[in-house]
């Protein structure tokens, strides 16, 4: 057994020896690299790649209380009433659309913005019912529903079937944000609807930074006309209450509870508000009904200061981002001189091209407030 | 005989009673005070002054023909109801079986959809297609001409399948957040769109039908023996029925053209009247138009008077009309009316 170190063995490593053993360094350094790299990938997929919307399983709130957990990204949309596709479209989420709700298809501010939506599927309406058939032959990723009528059904149904669906309510200026934020997350856009939301709040903050100057004594006092007819209004829990409230008016219908409520005559005379102001919706018939003698004497209508929401492209009275136009407006209609400095034009293409990346006239949209009984 | 006088004359003072102290009661606050300035302005020819002025406008181009039209259209509802009853012999037949109420409703939406700016296409329009219908039903029951009573119903169940189709295409096809709303509003009946023009459409055409029906009271006891028994009276049902018909359906038309369809009143008031005063048309023609004015009547008033939200006026007539119904029914069990 030796003891001792092999005198014939040569004092340096033979040049193969070497250069085995620089193979396998070498072999070890791209192994440990390539695992570094591995890692270093991976840490990048993990903080960037969700943000992106694709690969991490994600659960979140709805606006009912459901738990909605969505794995995989989010490619495939179909929305179900126009406030959606109003909230998506403003999330810039169009080319995901797959199937949309019937009433949109036809819609000219989507028109302009996806030329292409007369041709996507249509699966109903909130009012005339949603077609489950054609929702799940569309595959979608991600439905957004309703919360009234059959939503809840909807989504319970749509949970046996593996699809995910979120349910919305925008009925206010906050929870229009927080609809936003919700579809946001499921499809990781949280960005932009951030980037929406601070939009929305500096117009509503140009507002009101005047008309909190109002004292409540000094406030004019309005009626909002509902798309059922002259004598049927939006109650205090409604976005409208919020709008006229925001644009320094007091909705006199205000104390009322629950969605649209239908009023006598002789309330609205009553009440006998400064402004009326009709759903850009009603019926243009109905307005003929305010020749009646008696509804004459309605300051409103002495004053002729019943106008109609302006915009022919897409409803500002409505729960979607562009009702804060329809507050400036509201405000800008009230308190002129409040507002002589707002060129009313640009701030609506302004946030039109913010909002949607078109300006109003680009998308050939015109404001027009006139109505003739 | 038992005489039906006395009841007649509470009915009418309950009437008068009660349209003169709804004629105070609203959401618009006009006194009794009010009034008698009102009155006496009007006979002194001199013009009244400052806040009266308003409350002389509610009270002459709303309230007063509110409470009006709420009289006609339940005298007219409620008569007619008997009338068809006692035309079809089947106490459960109420205005709207031979499809008048759809045609009328479906014209109403159809001129809600239609473009133009005209509202009196709407009434007219709403008119044809609830005589449409009825032709449609005598059309097609004259045409099969076998059991005329039992194939009138049916012709008017398929009439009434048919228009309410039509309306639920209407609905389908018109534009959810536009057409739709406003087409759901008018489908509810309710009294707050009259105006005087529709009373004086209305007022003629419910009071000469009233009076048309009070003529030929005997003939409609003699209807409601049957065509047998009537030939053998010497009466033609056939064209006797065919006028009954066109002329309640005719009132029915209109009023539903005006205030939407109202539910309860042509059915269960007739069967009110009868239990008072017996199945005899003479006695129960009156009764019944009395009770039906008196009904909607106070239904309208609690509609437009209790809340800052008007009530639905049916939920009101449902409310009160169905237990009434039910109890009529528990009434008269083993009576041989039902």
């Amino acid at each position: 057994m030796p003891v001792f170190p092999d005198p014939d063995a040569p004092l340096l490593p033979s040049s193969d020896i070497v250069f085995k053993e620089m193979r396998y360094l070498d072999k070890i350094t791209t192994s440990y690299l390539q695992m570094f790299m591995t890692i270093c990938g991976m840490l990048l997929i993990v903080t960037f790649l969700p943000r992106q919307g694709w690969s991490e399983t994600r659960t979140l709130e709805d606006m009912a209380g459901r738990s909605v957990t969505l794995s995989g990204p989010v490619e495939r949309i179909v929305t179900t009433f126009k406030p959606a596709t109003l909230s998506v479209f403003a999330l810039g989420l169009q080319g995901k659309i797959v199937g949309i709700d019937s009433s949109a298809k036809h819609d000219r501010l989507f028109k302009a913005m996806l030329p292409t939506v007369a041709d996507l599927p249509g699966v109903g309406t909130k009012s005339r019912g949603i077609n489950f058939e054609t929702l799940v032959s569309l595959s979608p990723d991600l439905v957004i529903l309703y919360a009234q009528k059959d939503g809840i059904e909807l989504a319970q149904r749509l949970a046996v079937m593996k699809i995910p669906s979120i349910i919305i309510l925008p009925e206010s200026f906050a929870s229009v944000k927080t609809s936003l934020q919700i579809i946001a997350q499921a499809t990781g856009v949280t960005e932009r609807a951030t980037e929406v939301s601070t939009l929305m709040d500096d117009i509503l903050q140009k507002i009101e930074k005047k008309t909190n100057r109002i004292s409540y004594d000094n406030r004019k006092t309005g009626y909002f006309v509902s798309p059922r007819g002259l004598f049927s209004t939006a109650t205090g829990n409604m976005l409208q209450d919020d709008m006229f409230n925001r644009a320094g008016i007091i909705n006199v219908a205000h104390d009322l509870r629950g969605y649209f409520q239908d009023i006598s005559p002789e309330q609205f005379v009553a009440w006998n508000p400064d402004l009326v102001i009709l759903s850009q919706h009603l019926h243009q018939q109905i307005v003929k009904r305010l020749n009646n003698p008696a509804l004459k004497m309605v300051n409103a209508v002495a004053q002729k200061t019943v106008y109609r929401f302006p915009c022919d492209l897409a409803p500002w009275d409505f729960p979607s981002p562009l009702a804060v136009l329809g507050t400036l407006w509201l405000a800008h209609k009230s308190y002129p001189e409040l507002f002589q400095d707002l060129d009313i034009k640009k701030e609506v293409d302004d946030f039109h091209f913010h909002l949607f990346g078109k300006t109003l006239s680009e998308m050939h949209g015109k404001l027009n407030d006139r109505v003739y009984w | 005989m038992k005489t039906t006088k006395p009841l007649i004359i509470s009915l009418v003072v309950i009437l008068v009673l009660l349209f003169l102290s709804l004629l105070v009661i609203g959401r618009f606050e006009i006194s009794v005070s009010d009034i008698t300035a009102m009155i006496n302005a009007l006979f002194s020819g001199k013009a009244v002054t400052g806040e009266l002025v308003s409350k002389q406008l509610v009270f002459c181009w709303i309230r007063l023909p509110r409470c009006l039209m709420a009289i006609l259209v339940g005298m007219g509802l409620s008569v007619s109801g008997a009338v068809y009853q006692a035309l079809f012999r089947n106490p459960l037949v109420s205005p709207d079986i031979l499809g008048v109420a759809a045609g009328c409703t479906f014209g109403a939406a159809l001129g809600l959809v239609l473009p133009g700016d005209n509202f009196s296409l709407i009434y007219i329009l709403s008119l044809i297609f609830g005589l449409l219908a009825v032709a449609m039903t005598v059309g097609i029951a004259r045409l099969i001409s076998v059991k005329p009573v039992i194939v009138l119903v049916l012709a008017g169940m398929v009439i009434l399948s048919f228009f309410n189709a039509l309306l639920m295409v209407l609905k389908y096809f018109s534009d959810p957040y536009d057409e739709l709303p406003s087409i759901v509003f008018w489908i509810m009946g309710s009294l707050s769109r009259v105006t005087w023009n529709d009373i004086l459409i209305i007022g003629p055409v419910v009071g000469v039908g009233l009076i048309f029906f009070l003529l030929l009271r005997f003939r409609l006891n003699i209807l409601s023996l049957g065509d047998v028994q009537s030939k053998s009276l010497g009466i033609n049902p056939s064209s006797f029925r065919l006028i009954l018909i066109v002329t309640s359906s005719f009132i029915v038309a209109l009023t539903v053209a005006t205030c939407g369809q109202i539910c309860w009143i042509g059915l269960i008031i007739p069967h009110m009247a009868r239990t008072l005063v017996g199945p005899d048309h003479k006695r129960m023609l009156p009764v019944t138009a009395l009770l039906g004015a008196i009904f909607l009547l106070a239904a309208d008033g609690a509609a437009r008077s209790i809340s800052a939200a008007e009530i639905p006026v049916g939920i009101i007539t449902a409310l009160t009309g169905a237990p009434v119904f039910a109890f009529l029914l528990y009434k008269n069990r083993g009576s041989g009316w039902v």
